[in-house]
């Protein structure tokens, strides 16, 4: 053992080590569509698409939803960025820090990107003016119904918050270890979600459109003591998150949840029944407090956005190709639909009108308004305060008004330094 | 044999006291300096930065950081969460070192009482520590599990509970959860080193001790713990380090959660740092959590060093 | 060790034995059940205690649709590296400290050991950005130099523990005879040490094999992913919980290193008792 080779080995080993793959694509895809196993055969037939219609190569690469955001500026601080990421559209404020975002309405044009998509998917992707990322799919979150156990326990499709509770009741105690709605109580960009469209039902708000924390009001305690109740009379359950609520459903465990358009591909994997399930996925309109009132739901999709250097790029580029082609008809008709989701471009719509899951969902989202907590510039943080706070209270660590004081607090104070980012 | 080396050759002899040339010292640093140079470049200039950006706010929103002098201190002063952290990771500490401590060293007497079996059974009983701790995490998280949890269902079995409980959405359930992942992960390092003490135990003075008719309990407290006093201090050290810088176990199973009740100050670092992006911050945290430790850090290990 | 001949001492013994054994053997057993178990039979209120219909769909789903070779793969390249070096810098580093005297010796050595306990999260912070502007970030070799950061400290002290207790009169001899410090270093000392060399070396590969915080910031190719991410990422995050495919990877995963450590335990043992530890 002397030292000499013991030094070549090294080298060797660590040029071996360092060397990476070489690269084998044109442009890079990330994205979360394609760590999911339900979805990633569509990101697939889109690449080979792509690759057919423009001799182009794509290399996916997929992080699991919720690594999404954090990869993103970990490989954003590395200079790392591939030219193509899927955001989920309430990511969008935090991104737009990054200096090598490029607005495509300076690739594409205004006029024509407000020609080829419906505006309220436009608006996805579109912050003071910039456009940031082109529409991928779209939807609103709001409630599914198990359709099977509803009829398992004899219940109806219920209207009012009322009714919601006694069918809620009912399913429990008619189908044993059942979780009548798995509302999320796990994790804190879940929990807000579910929370905030209940808030919504009772007439509340969390922070007004100038930027005020409101979450003090009645109307939201009465929301909060709502989520609160249902816990307690185990109509929901603790140490729930959207896997867990889907999963229940598929098992026939569950009658209502809350979740986007794309649940029906999840439901599909998960219950092992493929498209046969289907029949039982009821897409219904979110109970109000009294009739006459409007349902509510939470306007929800996927943009696609490009990184470029200097925040530079033209319609010829690989990766403005990418995006052309990712909202062309024949993706268009194709991506959003395997994933259950609603396309996103004026002429694709039209094509697939016939798709009775799409435009029942359509129907059941009532008036959907935009996500509240996710279009500020701290939305992070946000999360985090309301996620905790509403988990505090439903697991009974903290009492409702203890919880709502402590938010309106907390999102005042975070509120302060936040920049009104659309 | 080793008790024999041990009297011969305290720890720190200040061997070669004859004789040293200054060649000599030289080939000394010659050899240390591998190691002074990793040291340097991955831990001593890492940490010296984050003590610098303690002093800094950079946040997400920020493409440089601002000196901001201590107010990252004072925001911490004010934050109860930031208190809340310290005194979690006190508890987690303190639970996973002690019952680590008092179960890996009754295992350690078990393994060296003579049966049938006993070899097989040492060696099966290191596989807690050698699975990756992604894996222990999921197996105790898929116990404690509310809905198919096979504590629920035992307990509710045996009529403690006659609802399933959701352990890992309770503070203390969840605690529990992480501490008892840690304890029993960690065992089979304890008992390895208590074995190791064992090993070089008299066994003429036990005998002896026996003659006098000393039972069991005496010969364990007179006898078997002054031995192993040195194996415990040691093992104390690398017990509160390790479970001071505990983070994959913990993260896997709660993620810090619910709400807070299991995020102690590694994950509290983490995601300040890494989730949240208040890069000063997380660093004021850490540099705070070293300043709490180093001084009794230093006092216990130079105890040590020196050979008490 | 204890006389067993009483009728209580015999009590207490097997009331230990079975008490501690099953919370060390219970979970070890209910993961390899839980793995051949197919979903209806998991997901149920109350667990079957064995397999109704055991099937290995788990398993198969585990090595043909996910990337868990990959993960070991990489997991096995980074810790045996990082291991290998924090082995070789501590013998160093060790011996020195042991058999050498010079200004600061003692001084030096405490500041190694207490940054010990250093926090790894607020080491990362810089180490981040550092291994970004040297191009390691997201490279194995940039992990495993981190890795530097978990067992250095302490695996310098066993060993430098150890050196301690080598008698002098032996590196005296070889010295009279006239070997270099460097050939009674390597051809002396070293061939009488492999046990705590083992236990050094098995040491800070668990550190880097059980890693979750660098892997998870350090890494973020799925290609160059470990073990650990690999597995929270894939079977327990916000699309999934399949809890039966964690099962199944997690024993595939732990299989490579249970089977290495029933070879080496025995030295690990030795190591520890030869005074890897005083």
């Amino acid at each position: 053992m002397t030292r000499v080779p013991r030094l070549i080995t090294a080298a060797a080993v660590a040029l071996a080590l360092t060397a990476g793959a070489a690269r084998a694509a044109d442009l890079t895809w990330m994205g979360s569509s394609y760590a999911e196993p339900a979805n990633k055969p569509a990101v697939e037939r889109m690449i080979a698409g792509f690759k057919t219609s423009s001799g182009l190569t794509v290399e996916p690469l997929g992080f699991a939803w919720g690594d999404m955001q954090k990869n993103i500026f970990l490989k954003a601080r590395s200079n790392t960025l591939p030219e193509i990421v899927q955001l989920q559209e309430r990511w969008l404020p935090t991104v737009v820090n990054l200096p090598t975002l490029v607005d495509l309405n300076t690739v594409f044009g205004k006029e024509k990107l407000e020609a080829t998509f419906a505006p309220e998917a436009l608006a996805l992707g579109n912050i003071d003016g910039h456009q940031w990322g082109l529409p991928l799919f779209s939807g609103t979150v709001g409630m599914v119904a198990n359709k099977a156990v509803l009829e398992q326990a004899g219940v109806a499709v219920p209207k009012t918050v009322e009714e919601f509770k006694a069918a809620l009741i009912t399913i429990r105690d008619k189908i044993p270890n059942s979780v009548p709605y798995p509302m999320a109580t796990k994790n804190n960009g879940s929990i807000v979600l579910d929370f905030m469209i209940w808030n919504w039902v009772f007439g509340g708000s969390i922070i007004d459109d100038g930027g005020k924390a409101v979450i003090d009001s009645d109307a939201s305690r009465t929301a909060l003591a709502f989520v609160v109740d249902l816990v307690k009379e185990r109509l929901a359950a603790p140490e729930i998150d959207r896997p867990d609520s889907r999963r229940l459903t598929a098992q026939g465990q569950s009658g209502f949840y809350i979740d986007a358009p794309v649940t029906r591909s999840f439901l599909r994997d998960f219950s092992g029944k493929g498209e046969a399930f289907d029949a039982n996925v009821l897409p219904m309109a979110m109970p109000v407090l009294k009739g006459g009132d409007k349902p509510v739901s939470v306007q929800w999709g996927h943009i696609l956005s490009m990184f470029a250097p200097d925040a530079k790029a033209v319609p010829e580029d690989a990766a403005s190709k990418l995006l052309a082609y990712a909202t062309s008809d024949e993706a268009q008709t194709d991506f959003p639909i395997a994933l259950s989701a609603l396309p996103t471009t004026k002429s694709a719509r039209e094509k697939v009108a016939g798709d009775a899951y799409l435009s029942n969902w359509a129907k059941a989202a009532g008036e959907p308004r935009p996500n509240e907590v996710g279009i500020w510039s701290n939305a992070a943080e946000l999360n985090q305060i309301v996620g905790e706070e509403v988990q505090a209270a439903m697991l009974g660590l903290k009492s409702v008004d203890d919880a709502i004081a402590a938010m309106q607090s907390r999102l005042s104070d975070s509120m302060a330094k936040a920049k009104p980012a659309n | 044999m080793a008790a024999d080396m041990m009297r011969n050759y305290p720890v720190s002899p200040l061997a070669n006291r004859r004789g040293l040339k200054g060649g000599q010292s030289r080939i000394g640093l010659l050899l240390l300096l591998p190691a002074a140079v990793a040291f340097t470049a991955v831990i001593l200039y890492p940490f010296a930065k984050a003590l610098g950006l303690s002093l800094f706010e950079y946040t997400i929103e920020m493409n440089a950081p601002r000196f901001i002098g201590v107010s990252n201190f004072a925001k911490i002063a004010a934050s109860p969460d930031v208190w809340a952290a310290f005194a979690t990771t006190a508890i987690y500490v303190l639970c996973a070192t002690a019952g680590t401590l008092v179960l890996g060293l009754a295992w350690a007497l078990l393994m060296n009482q003579p049966f049938r079996g006993r070899v097989a059974l040492r060696s099966l009983s290191l596989l807690p520590w050698v699975l990756p701790s992604t894996v222990s995490a999921f197996v105790w998280a898929w116990i404690f599990n509310s809905r198919y949890g096979v504590l629920n269902a035992f307990l509710m079995e045996v009529g403690l509970i006659d609802m399933p409980q959701a352990w890992l959405s309770t503070p203390q359930g969840a605690m529990l959860a992480v501490i008892l992942t840690k304890i029993w992960l960690s065992i089979p390092l304890f008992m390895s080193f208590f074995l190791a003490g064992l090993q070089s135990l008299d066994k003429e003075q036990i005998d002896a001790a026996r003659v006098d008719g000393a039972g069991n309990w005496p010969v364990l407290r007179d006898h078997i713990l002054p031995h192993l006093r040195p194996v415990l201090i040691i093992v104390v050290v690398l017990g509160v380090i390790g479970n001071l810088q505990q983070f994959d176990t913990i993260y896997a199973l709660t993620q810090g959660g619910p709400v807070r009740a299991t995020t102690v100050l590694s994950v509290e670092v983490y995601k300040r740092a890494f989730e949240q992006w208040d890069i000063g911050f997380a660093s004021a945290i850490g540099v705070l959590w070293v300043a709490t430790l180093m001084p009794p850090a230093f006092f216990y290990l130079r105890m040590l060093v020196k050979g008490n | 060790m204890f006389d067993l001949s009483s009728r209580q001492a015999k009590t207490i013994f097997c009331v230990a034995l079975a008490f501690i054994g099953f919370f060390l053997f219970f979970p070890i057993y209910w993961l390899v059940i839980s793995s051949i178990k197919g979903n209806t039979e998991l997901y149920r209120a109350v667990p079957t205690p064995v397999p109704l219909a055991p099937t290995l769909e788990h398993f198969v789903k585990a090595l043909t649709a996910g990337k868990l070779p990959m993960y070991l793969g990489n997991s096995l390249i980074v810790s045996g590296a990082s291991a290998c070096l924090v082995t070789i810098l501590a013998l160093y580093a060790g011996y020195s400290f042991a058999k050498y005297r010079y200004a600061g010796r003692q001084p030096v050595m405490l500041f190694m050991l207490s940054a010990q306990m250093f926090p790894f999260g607020l080491l990362l912070i810089s180490l981040y950005p550092m291994m970004s502007n040297l191009g390691l970030l997201d490279t194995r070799l940039g992990l495993i130099l981190s890795y530097i950061v978990f067992a250095m400290p302490v695996s310098t002290y066993m060993l430098y523990s150890y050196f301690s207790q080598v008698p002098d009169e032996l590196i005296d001899a070889a010295r009279a005879d006239g070997a270099s410090d460097l050939r009674i270093f390597h051809t002396i000392v070293l061939p009488i040490s492999v046990p705590p060399v083992v236990t050094v070396f098995l040491y800070s590969f668990m550190w880097s094999w059980n890693d979750l915080l660098y892997s998870m910031t350090l890494i973020v190719s799925d290609d160059k992913r470990t073990i650990g991410p690999g597995l929270l990422l894939t079977y327990l995050n916000e699309v999934n919980s399949d809890w039966g495919g964690a099962m199944a990877a997690s024993l595939l995963a732990s299989a490579p290193i249970v089977i290495a450590f029933m070879f080496l335990q025995r030295y690990f043992i030795q190591g520890v008792t030869a005074g890897a530890i005083k």
